[in-house]
């Protein structure tokens, strides 16, 4: 039994995306930083989107966050969260206007 | 089978800092549960306690407080040590399942939570009292 996320639920999660997007680059920047706590900021912002992107219908949100996931641990995570941002760019562009303002 | 509201559905509880999964999780279940939502170990564990819920879903990587502390404290209290506890993880390793029913969870549920019935069958089968499946 697939779950099938309402549009409103869709259209919710979508109006995030500028949010996540700010996370993870503000994370990025603060991993460059400090280190450590903007590392953390990233794994928590991709652990987030891993666990949730493919419930709401978008698969290649959670393969691209486990791949930042993967990649913060191997310590080379540039690459992964600019990969990951220009994913949710990409689906915000696509469907924020076809999906409508969450209800 | 635990508590229940006045018109008779089982309430369970969802402990999940992300709130996109829980607005998730109420979609899924709202229709026929009610939902009691905690956001963090501590508010879960007095909101527990001051109204038992029938089953438990339980992140594992919430702040601070981890899921699995939650879970250790829940044993301990002799009024909630047998509530049902399932873990919420998106972990995703290939042993987590056996790994969480070593720790003291009843049932385990990986996300992203792409089928329903991932998440419908572990309660229903507890709220029956049945044994996990293998």
């Amino acid at each position: 039994m697939t779950f099938v996320p309402r549009q409103a639920l869709r259209a919710r999660y979508l109006s995030t995306f500028p949010r996540k997007i700010a996370e993870i680059e503000d994370a990025l920047a603060l991993a460059a930083r400090r280190g450590e706590p903007g590392l953390d900021a990233l794994r928590m912002a991709a652990h987030r989107l891993a666990g949730s992107g493919a419930s709401y219908g978008w698969p290649e949100i959670t393969e691209a966050a486990r791949r930042l996931e993967r990649a913060v641990d191997a310590g080379a995570y540039d690459e992964a969260a600019t990969g990951l941002c220009s994913v949710l760019r990409a689906i915000h562009e696509q469907h924020a206007a076809k999906e409508g303002p969450a209800s | 089978m635990g508590p229940t509201t006045s018109e008779d559905r089982p309430c369970i509880a969802v402990v999940e800092d992300n709130e996109d999964n829980r607005v998730l999780v109420e979609a899924i279940l709202g229709e026929t549960y009610d939902v009691q939502e905690y956001v963090d170990g501590p508010s879960a564990l007095d909101g527990i306690a001051a109204s038992p819920p029938a089953l438990v879903l339980l992140d594992i990587s919430l702040p601070g407080m981890s899921g699995e502390e939650v879970l250790v404290r829940l044993r301990a209290s002799p009024a909630l040590a047998d509530l049902p506890v399932i873990a919420l993880t998106a972990h995703a390793m290939r042993d987590d399942r056996e790994r969480f029913l070593s720790l003291g969870f009843d049932d385990y549920v990986s996300k992203p939570i792409v089928d329903e019935s991932a998440l419908f069958d572990p309660i229903q089968r507890l709220l029956r009292r049945e044994e996990p499946s293998p």
